[in-house]
């Protein structure tokens, strides 16, 4: 109980985080539970019913199918945040993992591993993504492995300048001189000590991933119809943009909704976990 | 800032784009699709197809092409556009020109809004202006450009308000008022994306340097508040700000990219978009390694323009 | 009967033209709006397409706009009417007692642009050209079983083909087959990249890649006072709502292809939308080879699936023609009418079962991203066919990799293919067993032998009764589904005469239009 309530004040010392926290368990629920929320068959084409505006039937109208135009919107939340938290998470366990080995070895094989991730990073980060796709070919998984290979670097870069920090503290130098092995000094003394900007830094990326995937799906590069992705939807309403205008506007407020969302736990997060940094972006 | 630091910081990026072209050659290079299948399109024979092969040396080890492309290339010779059997280096030198027009237009115009803007928040912060800055480009930030892009044409471009073309380009050189009005919108977008990040990245380095000891010295010093902040404060805020806006180029040309797809705007990104869907290899290679310079180029000016204005700072 | 609309349509006509049905075959020629009253010289035509030039080299031309940049800049030996009638061009007239030894005679006096005559000599090198292997032009299979081809004097050329041919003069009319001066041939070939040296009625002034090409009137061009225009604008605009928009502002005077979604915000602006039925048709390729299509059974459940109405309203909001698999439009010369194929879940779904075909089971099938309706129908195909419960997986993929990859070669695909010049060059470019493209794999020996007897046939009836058999089968069999035909839709403004679509849309005759 105690517990929860720390959690609880905390977070209401920072409205950022705590309206961000509840906005993202607002946005897990919803894709959790889509199908359930979903009125109709995102997928079900209704000849009759083309273009058709909003009404009780079709809160958000329907698409040039004649499909829900707000289950499609419903159910794109799973695209959306199935991309963000896995690349997050890939970006956060890789980075993580190349930044503090690289931190904690030092020396040259940091300075190679350092380097070589700033190569990486002197590429445009859409631009990679879109070379790593047309190389992959265009699916959600491809999209998932293309943005996490351009966010690795900046992870890496977060967890060895973390992890720095950390490395000649007493404790790391105890364990060295208990002759540990140096896995178990990465894993069990430094991450748990070096963890929480590779946190804020996954959380932050969320909102930013998102919108890179949107913008690769736009393009038609990333996840292909007739997913339900926001991305896509607006894409291929290009067509239809000044007729039906209202197919590009809810994916944009629904992508627009999300990424706030996420930003704001992000920025909370960081003021919470990183007091230091207060204040600043 | 001493000349071997420069030196050094110039070789890191020759290094860093002679790895990045192997990069680029070596993801091309296993792309889906047969280039000479491309050339000749879906009416090749087979032994038309060995016989293109050979002749573009597409049988040659890796080392041997790449070594080819990459001496071509430092010659000034990016080969020739398969999919519009045209030159590369005019074709490209054209796009890059066209998105520079974009690029440009953009800065200026964020650098005169943004900064002022970013500046003014700091200063009344929590205020009501403060809080609009903020929430408004909160909301910038977290809509990708080609929305914001599309927002614009339904806005602007649509039948209401038939103010600009939605799409299209016109050389400046023949018609100038035309010509502006195509990159109205496009120019638009670009500045809402990257005012909503500069404005921030201002404010908070401004807030950070408000709090320093430094500032506050100067204010027990018994400086007018005026003085701290344009003597001492806006400097120091000013070159995390060149930084970002130079790190914000990246962010520009992956923005441009998007954006001038969405304005069907012949510039250097969409030729990347139609390369990679026309499967137009040199075509690829060469746009990709162009921008890769720009990006690393611009970069290397931004450090070497943070260590001019910020002698304190010293590189390893 | 609808066939051909110059004016202004509604929709409502349109179908009840199409309920009228389309059993003759006719098509007027020139439209009577553009003969009222007298061509006029002068004027810039501004017109607008959308995809890029690959190249400038007519025998290397695949696309729309690079159809019609060959055509303005060279001449062919033979043009198709818009009735598809083979009509003269540098060919005046052709003759042959048994459809194996053709003599093509010339007109005399014609120049090319460098100012040489056109001889024999050119001709004969031109169609070596588009035959030789090296050339890898797409035209080379599609001109016709030529074995020889010959100098006989000056003016004449003659032509023997492998076995009795009589679709040669139609074949020849191929985009492709354009005639360039044999010297430029053999000596500077690569130069028709980037410059021309046809005997066309315009000259390539100017050309900047992805943006436009200018030409210039050609005051030699052998046909009377045509061209008409001075000068000729091609405009590139990839985007079609921009191009709408240029249309309307008055920036271009013809969109080549008009978007479909907004031809009534063209029509209230006071803009001329032409519709033209046409032989162009996307299709569902079945492998015939593969499991589980090697079942006829199959491929007609899943032909019968599929809402065809829907499917054309959905992928082209309405504006083309039902198909019922039958590849043949009635705008070919031996269209055969065959009954309606009507959604039949019932039928399908007994089809199925009877071919042993396991409930929900999953095809994946692949759709390149060009042209758009190529995905919409896969979408729509993918609904319908889950009703029988067959579960299509839909593989997007781009254009080149499609090409590489999947066409031709993967067993459940949407293709998607332009009206040829006759039936003949129809079933040899797709439905035979040694088709250019024999993607289906259908490898009908008796379809094989009724096109090989139709080929050789010189008795006009006889064609169309052995034509009409053929189209049976693809209709009973179904070795691809070909849901609907599209129609070409082009925009102009009203200043602009003398546009008239050809079926075929190979052919644009810009020298017959002028500006009033």
């Amino acid at each position: 109980m105690s517990c929860i309530r720390t959690v609880f004040s905390t977070l209401r010392r920072y409205p950022s985080a705590f309206v961000g926290s509840i906005l993202v368990s607002l946005l897990l629920i919803v894709a959790l539970f889509a199908p359930m929320i979903a009125p109709h068959d995102p997928l079900k084409l209704n000849p009759k019913e083309r273009f058709a505006p909003p009404s009780i039937e079709h809160v958000m109208g329907t698409d040039e199918y004649g499909r829900d135009m707000f289950s499609r919107i419903i159910l794109g939340t799973r695209t959306s945040l199935g991309i963000g938290l896995s690349v997050s998470v890939i970006c956060a366990v890789a980075g993580g993992l190349i930044g503090l080995t690289s931190g904690y070895l030092g020396g040259r094989a940091d300075e190679f591993i350092m380097r070589a991730m700033d190569i990486l990073m002197a590429f445009p980060g859409i631009l990679f993504a879109l070379l790593i796709l047309s190389m992959l070919g265009s699916s959600l998984v491809n999209v998932i492995v293309a943005i996490s290979i351009t966010g690795i670097p900046k992870t890496a870069r977060v967890a060895r300048s973390s992890c720095l920090n950390v490395r000649n503290e007493e404790f790391i130098e105890a364990a060295k001189a208990r002759g540990e092995r140096t896995w178990y000094i990465l894993l069990v003394e430094l991450l748990p000590n070096a963890v929480q900007p590779i946190i804020v830094e996954a959380s932050i990326k969320v909102g930013f991933v998102i919108l890179t995937a949107s913008s690769l799906s736009f393009l038609g590069l990333g996840t292909q119809p007739p997913t339900p992705d926001w991305g896509l939807i607006i894409g291929s309403a290009r067509e239809y943009i000044f007729e039906a205008p209202m197919l590009i506007v809810w994916p944009i407020l629904a992508i627009a909704f999300t990424t706030i969302s996420f930003n704001l736990l992000g920025d909370g997060l960081r003021d919470i976990l990183d007091p230091k940094e207060l204040g600043r972006v | 800032m001493s000349p071997v630091y420069i030196l050094k910081r110039f070789c890191f990026m020759l290094v860093t784009l002679f790895c990045i072209s192997i990069i680029i050659f070596a993801i091309t290079m296993v792309l889906p699709g047969n280039l000479a299948q491309v050339i000749l399109g879906e009416f090749a024979t087979d032994d038309a197809l060995r016989a293109l092969e050979d002749q573009m040396g597409l049988n040659l080890p890796f080392y041997e092409q790449y070594g080819k492309w990459i001496w071509g290339v430092l010659h000034g010779d990016f080969g020739h556009a398969l999919s519009m059997d045209q030159p590369i280096l005019p074709l490209l030198l054209f796009r890059l020109k066209n998105s520079a027009i974009l690029a440009a237009f953009s800065i200026v115009l964020v650098t005169i809004i943004a900064i002022p803007l970013g500046v003014f928040a700091a200063l009344h912060r929590n205020s009501a202006v403060d809080r609009i800055i903020q929430v408004s480009s909160y909301v910038g930030i977290s809509i990708p450009e080609f929305a914001t892009g599309s927002l614009l044409i339904i806005a602007f471009a649509g039948p209401v308000l038939n103010l600009f073309p939605s799409a299209g380009y016109v050389p400046f050189s023949e018609n100038f008022s035309e010509a502006l009005s195509h990159i109205v919108l496009p120019v638009m977008t670009l500045v809402i994306v990257l005012i909503a990040h500069i404005m921030r990245q201002t404010r908070s380095e401004m807030i950070h340097v408000m709090q320093s000891d430094y500032v506050r010295s100067a204010r027990l010093r018994g400086l007018s508040n005026r003085m701290v902040v344009f003597k001492h404060a806006l400097r120091n805020a000013l070159m995390p700000t060149i930084t970002v806006l130079a790190l914000d180029v990246g962010y520009l040309i992956g923005s441009v990219v998007v954006i001038e797809e969405v304005f069907a705007y012949p510039g250097i990104g969409r030729l990347i978009v139609y390369a990679v869907t026309s499967r137009d290899v040199p075509l690829l290679q060469a746009t990709v390694l162009t921008v890769a310079c720009v990006y690393c180029l611009v970069n290397f000016l931004a450090d070497l323009a943070y260590g001019l204005v910020n002698p304190r700072i010293r590189y390893q | 009967m609808y066939l051909f609309e110059n004016d202004r349509f509604t929709r409502r006509t349109f179908l009840k033209g199409m309920a009228a049905g389309a059993a003759a075959v006719t098509l007027c020629g020139v439209p009577g709006l553009a003969l009222a009253s007298a061509p006029k010289r002068g004027g810039t035509l501004r017109v607008s397409v959308s995809r890029e030039l690959k190249s400038l080299n007519p025998y290397r031309h695949v696309n729309l706009s690079e159809y019609m940049q060959g055509e303005l800049m060279y001449s062919g030996l033979v043009k198709l009417s818009h009735e598809l009638k083979p009509v003269p061009d540098l060919a005046e007239t052709w003759e042959s007692s048994d459809a194996t030894t053709w003599r093509f005679r010339l007109r005399k006096g014609v120049r090319f642009q460098t100012g040489k005559e056109v001889t024999a000599d050119d001709v004969v090198a031109s169609i070596r050209k588009v035959l030789d292997a090296e050339t890898a032009s797409p035209g080379r299979k599609n001109i016709g079983p030529i074995t020889t081809v010959d100098v006989e004097d000056k003016y004449t050329v003659r032509i023997v083909t492998a076995y009795p041919f009589s679709f040669l003069p139609q074949s020849l009319a191929y985009p492709c087959m354009k005639i360039c001066p044999k010297d430029v041939l053999e000596g500077d070939y690569a130069s028709l990249a980037s410059k021309g040296c046809g005997s066309g009625p315009f000259k390539l002034r100017e050309y900047v890649p992805g943006s436009h090409l200018i030409f210039d009137r050609n005051p030699e061009y052998f046909d009377g006072e045509k061209p008409y225009l001075d000068e000729v604008q091609m405009l590139i605009f990839p985007d079609s709502v921009a191009e709408t928009n240029a249309l309307l502002t008055g920036q271009i005077d013809w969109v080549l292809e008009a978007n479909i979604s907004q031809l009534d915000k063209l029509k209230e602006a006071g803009m001329v939308v032409t519709r033209t039925g046409s032989g162009q048709f996307p299709s569902v390729v079945f492998g015939c080879d593969m499991k589980p299509f090697t079942d006829m059974r199959v491929r007609q459940a899943i032909s019968l699936s599929l809402d065809r109405q829907m499917a054309l309203d959905m992928c082209l909001e309405g504006i083309g023609r039902i198909g019922n698999d039958n590849p043949v439009s009635p705008e070919y010369p031996f269209y055969h009418q065959l009954p309606e194929r009507k959604q039949d879940l019932e039928k399908a779904a007994k089809l199925l079962s009877e071919a042993g075909f396991r409930q929900g089971s999953t095809i994946p099938m692949y759709i390149a991203a060009v042209p758009a309706v190529r995905g919409k129908l896969g979408i729509v195909l993918q609904q319908c066919a889950a009703q029988i419960g067959v579960n299509i997986k839909l593989q997007h993929v781009d254009y080149s990799t499609f090409l590489d990859q999947y066409w031709k070669k993967a067993n459940f695909y949407v293709g998607f293919y332009n009206m040829q010049s006759c039936e003949d060059a129809l079933f040899q470019l797709l439905y035979t067993s040694d088709a250019s493209w024999n993607e289906t794999r259908w490898n009908n020996k008796k379809f094989d032998q009724l096109v090989l007897q139709a080929r050789q046939q010189l008795d006009l009836e006889k064609q169309r009764a052995i034509f009409a058999d053929c189209q049976e089968m693809l209709y009973e069999e179904v070795p691809s589904c070909v849901p609907f035909f599209l129609d070409l839709v082009s925009a102009h403004q009203s200043k602009v005469n003398g546009i008239v679509r050809n079926p075929r849309n190979t052919f644009f005759t810009i020298e017959n239009v002028w500006m009033s």
